[in-house]
């Protein structure tokens, strides 16, 4: 409807409707929607509600007493349970910590034990491979007619040190963690 | 969870709560429409304007195609389908009835919420 005219009711000309409701109880309409009244749930904002309203009566009366005794209670315990929350939550973050320094402990050992190994390898290479070409070419000129008098030393360097290579030991394997 | 807005239709309003067989939600089509893909249901009202559906109030138009500035008037209360004019503009009127024993929208935070079916999956016969 536009809103510069007044309110009219729409209506039809004929409902159809048979007259056999009635109109529903406050706790029918509770029983709809029980959130509505929300008098089941001690929210905070409702403890805090229902204190004020004491304070502004004054606190007189069995009922009042009553009523701020559960409401002060209702407090301490969930206090209780909160700090025993806390509690737990700060011992598994010690645990965490833990854990945490230890595993980076580990990551440095093993960091290191790697360095180590890539040094090893690196030497086993070296010696193969210089121990090879040095040996190759002292055996190749031993057996040549005019013999150099280098290739002796060569033949045997590159030998000790293509033996050095070989008798080099694996470098170190880690077992795994369980 | 946040849904299209429906245009389709548009809830005028709720007309005489909580008055035994007069209370009805009024609504009207902006575009020609088959009412058969839309339903209603009562939702709770929260302070942000969401709703939340209540348990068991459903309600479904039918197989009714309708047009624009025509009326659609949902009476809570038992009764028949009727189709006829509004009073006032003399426009036409599609009356359809919940079949509510008690009313149901006396509350102010009870929302009448129209949605729209996307699809169906129908359970296998066993």
């Amino acid at each position: 409807m536009p809103e510069n005219q007044p309110h009219l009711t729409a209506e039809p000309q004929e409902t159809g409707g048979r007259p056999e409701q009635r109109a529903a109880s406050q706790e029918e309409d509770r029983a709809l929607v029980p959130s509505i009244e929300g008098e089941t749930e001690t929210s905070p904002i409702r403890l805090s509600e229902r204190i004020g309203s004491i304070g502004q009566g004054g606190i007189r009366g069995q009922a009042s007493s009553i009523l701020l005794q559960a409401a002060i209670s209702h407090i301490e315990n969930e206090k209780s349970q909160l700090r025993s929350e806390r509690d737990l939550a700060m011992r598994n973050a010690d645990s965490y910590k833990e854990r945490y320094y230890e595993e980076k402990e580990n990551a440095a050992v093993l960091k290191s034990e790697r360095d180590a190994a890539k040094t090893q390898i690196r030497l086993r290479t070296i010696l193969l491979s210089v121990g090879a070409l040095i040996s190759g070419y002292g055996l190749r000129a031993i057996g040549e007619a005019a013999t150099q008098p280098w290739a002796w030393p060569s033949a045997v360097v590159g030998c000790a040190m293509l033996l050095a290579g070989w008798l080099s030991p694996d470098p170190p394997q880690r077992a795994g963690k369980e | 969870m946040i849904l299209l807005d429906i245009h389709e239709l548009k809830i005028i309003g709720v007309e005489d709560r909580n008055i035994p067989n007069k209370e009805r939600i009024v609504i009207q089509p902006t575009i020609q429409v088959n009412l058969a893909q839309f339903g209603l249901f009562l939702g709770h009202r929260h302070p942000n304007d969401t709703v939340t559906p209540l348990p068991d109030q459903f309600f479904w138009f039918g197989e009714v195609t309708i047009q624009p500035l025509s009326w659609i008037f949902v009476y809570t209360g038992p009764g028949k389908f009727r189709q006829t004019t509004e009073q006032n503009t003399g426009a036409p009127a599609y009356v359809f009835h919940w079949g509510k024993q008690t009313t149901v929208l006396g509350h102010q935070d009870i929302a009448p919420t129209i949605f729209r079916l996307d699809g169906i999956l129908i359970a296998p016969r066993t």
